[in-house]
């Protein structure tokens, strides 16, 4: 029995691509949730699915100018994924459309321009099932690479700029009174979750990146007091996750993003039946 | 991030000259102007609606005035990081992962700078502070597993250990009950008289400022009235600051003013 579990359990690993799929799954497990408490604190779920889906342009372009080459498709959803963000706070800047309804508007508008660019050119619904869904085969050496730097920047930022950032979250009026400079670190967070999409969504997908983002980092809300304990069950849930979702996608030929949100979604739905202190979802 | 400025004693703490605000076509705040010393206690009553948050708003710098001047300390709002500002219960979110001592900790921020983590120092700081608003015990307790009274405490703390000369309070008192008041009365008490704070509170309930302020200032988008409790418990100016919301009862030996419209929980800008 135990024999047959570990041959479960090294099965996959004996292809490189798995090793590498795996790898990049537990890196991507990790910043998505840590960097997902944010969103989940901050109410941001809707901003961090629209940033996803509107990276899809930049990928497609990207795509067709490089193919799969690592260093275009980052810098091209990148760039996408900054000009969304900057577009939002363009449209709500001068205070006539909220900002949902901004978020909504550049987030289907980038979209569709991604599916345009992708659907004008051959091959079509292969490659986009592959960027909505995930494709654990996608994953190269440079991709690895890639997401272990940005990760760690982003873990550097979060850490190095702890006290800034939870005043920003907790209580922006008390940031701008003591000086910290609130708009500088709203646009760092942002920024940050946009560069775990871009490393992410090769892994995940870009329809599904949003649970990533928030489901693990909820999952972890109900559970703890502080946002440091919160943090690091967020990221033991993401990576549990990601490390179950991609053997399940191995064995039973599932899309990997769509068996590691489903793995969330299950770690969820546990946690909220059994949490021993039920806190409720409103702001009071 | 600057250091502290020095306080100019010689000035007012706090002024304010014609201080306009406009959200859209809509007036806010029309033509504010006071002037507050230090060590001053004053409770700043008006309906909802009034303008009051949206007056200690301007003050911290947070919304900047269409028209105007704001000095603390003789300088622009932002110049200082002594504005100690307890915001509303209801901008809080009380189910957010911090504890007692975090959130009195972030009163710090400033202090401690970039890249820096707590010293031994700011540790004492943060439970003196505690030890003041009697929340010591309370450290480790997550902020939304305290009653009423105890969060305005903790947020209390905070402005201390934030070494705030000036203090803002948002309707601290709304929601309540007449113990709990009277611990957060006490509290501000002792820190602008024995620590030359000074403090401004913004409430709807006239009596109870009547009682424990020594000067009010009423408003509604302008300034009414600046006095103390019976200089402004006049008919006339209660009818102009609370208009339709208040009913006034006039008597011989006074006015006896009768809150009708009571909005604890609203939310207000």
């Amino acid at each position: 029995m135990i024999y047959r579990f570990i041959g479960v359990l090294a099965g996959p690993l004996k292809y490189p691509f798995m090793v590498r799929s795996l790898t990049g799954s537990i890196i991507v497990g990790i910043i998505c949730s840590v960097v997902g408490t944010y969103v989940v604190l901050k109410g941001l779920a809707f901003l961090g699915d629209a940033l996803a889906h509107a990276v899809l342009p930049g990928i497609a372009i990207a795509y067709f100018i490089g193919g799969t080459a690592t260093l275009p498709l980052f810098w091209g959803s990148l760039i996408a994924g900054l000009f969304t963000a900057t577009g939002i706070g363009l449209i709500t800047k001068g205070g006539q459309l909220k900002e949902d309804t901004a978020i909504g508007i550049i987030f289907a508008g980038m979209f569709a321009l991604g599916i345009a660019i992708i659907s004008s050119v051959r091959n079509y619904s292969i490659d986009l099932t592959h960027f909505l869904f995930g494709d654990i085969l996608g994953v190269s050496r440079q991709d690895i690479v890639l997401a272990v730097i940005v990760g760690f920047a982003v873990l550097l930022m979060i850490i190095l700029f702890y006290k800034e950032f939870l005043v920003t979250v907790f209580d922006p009026v008390l940031a701008k009174t003591l000086r910290i400079p609130l708009r500088f670190f709203q646009f760092m967070l942002l920024f940050m979750i946009t560069l775990v999409v871009v490393v992410s969504f090769q892994i995940v997908g870009v329809a599904l990146m949003v649970a990533m983002l928030i489901t693990p980092a909820a999952s972890a809300y109900l559970l703890t007091n502080r946002l440091p304990s919160m943090m690091i069950l967020s990221a033991v849930f993401g990576t549990v996750s990601s490390v179950t979702g991609l053997y399940f996608s191995y064995y039973f030929n599932i899309a990997s993003g769509a068996a590691i949100v489903l793995t969330c979604t299950v770690i969820f739905i546990v946690v909220f039946i059994f949490s021993p202190r039920k806190r409720v979802f409103i702001k009071s | 991030m600057k250091h502290h400025l020095e306080h100019d004693t010689s000035k007012p703490v706090l002024e304010l000259k014609d201080v306009t605000v406009k959200f859209g076509a809509e007036t806010i705040l029309d033509n504010i102007s006071f002037s507050v010393k230090k060590g001053e206690r004053i409770a700043v009553v008006g309906p909802n609606g009034a303008g009051k948050s949206t007056l200690f708003k301007t003050i911290t710098g947070t919304i900047r005035p269409g028209s105007g001047n704001i000095f603390v300390y003789g300088d622009k709002p932002l110049a200082h990081i002594c504005i100690g500002y307890v915001p509303q219960s209801s901008m809080i979110d009380w189910n957010f992962p911090v504890t007692v001592y975090d959130v009195v900790m972030m009163g710090r921020t400033g202090r401690i700078g970039l890249f820096k983590r707590p010293s031994g120092q700011d540790k004492g700081v943060v439970f003196y502070a505690l030890g003041i608003v009697k929340m010591a015990e309370f450290a480790d307790r997550q902020i939304g597993m305290l009653s009423g009274g105890q969060r305005q405490r903790v947020f209390l703390a905070r402005a201390i250990a934030q070494d705030a000369g000036l203090l803002l309070m948002d309707e601290p008192l709304a929601g309540l009950d007449a113990a709990s008041q009277q611990d957060i009365y006490r509290i501000i008490e002792y820190l602008s008289e024995e620590k030359g704070v000074t403090i401004l509170v913004s409430t709807h309930n006239l009596n109870a400022a009547g009682k424990n302020f020594p000067k009010i200032i009423l408003l509604n988008k302008k300034v009414i009235v600046i006095g103390s409790g019976k200089e402004v418990m006049n008919k006339k100016y209660l009818l102009s600051t609370f208009g339709g919301h208040l009913a006034v009862i006039g008597s011989d030996n006074g006015i006896v003013a009768v809150n009708d419209t009571c909005c604890s929980h609203g939310e207000e800008r």
